[in-house]
């Protein structure tokens, strides 16, 4: 299926502000657990603590976003053993099978997507997406984003969902902007 | 009257336990969640595809700490109560009460049924028992603590250990088990003791165990040395290797070698759970002489979807009662559905 992305961004304030704003799909429903992010601004730097959580079968949070060079805490807080492994994009790596209360890490130096699994349980997967700015965001269960501190000027927006992709597009924030930016697959 | 707790009153507790957890809390709907599992398979002591096991979980937050679950499972021409307690977790400290998977090696759901085989291992099945009465394929009922520091993890149980259906609340606490695992990079090495004390129905029993997981990337390697002891116990173990070759994220390969010594009395019982009957049948099952059986079973499994798994298994070895079931062409498609 076709997914489209319709995104509205708000800059909110005069200097460096608050980038806010919807994601939806083209059917109008909108995209929890979506990401997007602004490049062509200051490079990021890594971040000092990040967690994928296991517990009930679950990562937790299913999607989230690190810098480049950011070390990821994999703790299994499940009553259960786990694997951790991702094979493709942005870092192939496997954790092996784990215990309740043990924790492992990973180093991610590289931008991309990441599509984690776990090897024992089909239904267990996560996703980290590695960029290399430090404005992103996720969007919450109403499709909402905030993504703070954005200086204005001119970035490439950038969206992401498991379920589509979205094109990448030049944009100029300045202060009171308000743009609308469709996204495809 | 504890001691009688059927599924309906069970489940009927939990719902309200889990009402009545939600409001205290205000949380924000019912926090029920729980997990269906439906496992569709061929192998050669059927015809055709039979819908081989059924098992849902329901569990509820009723705290940050306090977890209630239940369990049901059933197969052709048997059903029972799965896992059905109240846990309360910490952290580092959880414990178990009510009827509970006693910690024994490999011996959680997933451990079990989460692998690219059909089977559990022959030591493992339900119709063996490893000492006189009690097989690993068991529900105990009672209670368990299991704590974690550093690379130890220690699981500590008391429980009645007597074969049953439905129950919940133990009749004695008659049976003491203890599990150490540490961990020691990709090693898992667990020790596992358990012992019964002697009642008016026969003897003490113990047995021990040692299970093992080595991870590489790609690569797993586990397996399970156990042994009864006492004049009738039996013996056995099983090594599992998995595989994912590199490009095939969904895909797993593997083998697994394992072996049985018991009393043909017991292979036999074991049998019986897999169609016979010893009642009409009893030439099937009064030997008292020990018997190995061998078996080496080659598999694949594929994650087709998020909730449809694969598993096609060939499996070699020796023809008695307990390897019987695992010689040949047998095919699983494991459904889960969490809601």
């Amino acid at each position: 299926m076709n997914h489209i992305l319709f995104l509205t961004v708000l800059l909110a304030t005069g200097h460096s502000g608050a980038v806010t704003g919807t994601v939806q799909f083209d059917n109008g429903r909108v995209a929890s657990n979506a990401v997007i992010y602004l490049e062509g601004g200051a490079k990021s730097t890594p971040l000092a603590d990040a967690m994928v959580d296991q517990r009930e079968r679950t990562f937790i949070p299913h999607v989230s976003v690190i810098t480049t060079g950011t070390t990821v805490r994999f703790p299994n807080d499940d009553t259960i053993s786990h694997n951790v492994f991702a094979d493709y994009n942005a870092k192939k790596f496997d954790l092996g099978v784990y215990a309740r209360g043990q924790t492992k890490r990973q180093k991610f130096d590289k931008t991309g997507v990441v599509a984690m699994m776990c090897s024992v349980h089909p239904d267990m997967s996560a996703y980290i997406l590695v960029v290399d700015t430090p404005y992103y965001a996720v969007t919450d269960s109403k499709g909402h984003f905030k993504i703070d501190n954005v200086p204005p000027g001119t970035y490439t927006l950038r969206g992401w969902h498991e379920n589509g992709e979205g094109e990448n597009r030049k944009i100029s924030i300045s202060p009171g902007a308000q743009l609308q930016v469709r996204i495809h697959r | 009257m504890f001691a009688r707790l059927r599924l309906p009153v069970i489940l009927g507790a939990f719902a309200l336990c889990a009402l009545a957890g939600a409001q205290s809390l205000d949380l924000p709907s019912l926090p029920i969640h729980g997990i269906y599992e439906e496992y569709f398979e061929t192998d050669p002591t059927h015809r055709g595809v039979v819908s081989m096991l059924d098992y849902l979980q329901l569990h509820a937050d009723v705290s940050k700490s306090w977890r209630l679950v239940a369990s049901y499972c059933q197969v052709p021409g048997d059903k029972w109560l799965e896992e059905t307690y109240a846990e309360y977790d910490n952290g580092p400290d959880l414990v178990r009460l009510g009827r509970i998977r006693s910690d024994f090696g490999f011996s959680t759901w997933s451990q079990l049924y989460y692998t690219p085989m059909v089977m559990v291992p022959m030591i493992r099945s339900y119709g063996l028992d490893v000492v006189p009465g009690i097989s690993l394929d068991r529900l105990d009922r009672g209670a368990e603590y299991e704590t974690s520091r550093g690379i130890f993890q220690l699981q500590v149980a008391a429980v009645d250990s007597r074969n049953d259906d439905w129950h919940v609340v133990p009749g004695s606490l008659d049976t003491a088990i203890a599990r150490l695992q540490v961990s020691l990079g990709p090693v898992l090495l667990g020790l596992n003791g358990l012992g019964k004390a002697s009642d008016n129905v026969g003897p003490g029993e113990q047995m021990a165990g040692v299970d093992l997981i080595w991870t590489m990337p790609r690569l797993q390697v586990r397996g399970e040395v156990i042994k009864g002891f006492g004049s009738q116990g039996a013996k056995g173990y099983y090594a599992d290797v998995f595989y994912r070759p590199p490009g095939l994220a969904r895909t797993q390969v593997g083998a697994r070698a394992q072996a049985v010594r018991a009393l043909t009395q017991f292979t036999d019982t074991a049998y019986a759970s897999y169609g016979g009957n010893l009642d009409e049948d009893p030439a099937l099952g009064v030997a008292t002489s020990y018997q190995t059986s061998q078996a080496y079973t080659f598999a694949a499994r594929q994650f087709l979807t998020p909730n449809l798994t694969l598993s096609v298994n060939y499996g070699i070895g020796n023809n008695t009662p307990l390897s019987r079931p695992l010689l040949g062409w047998s095919t699983q498609l494991q459904f889960n559905y969490r809601f």
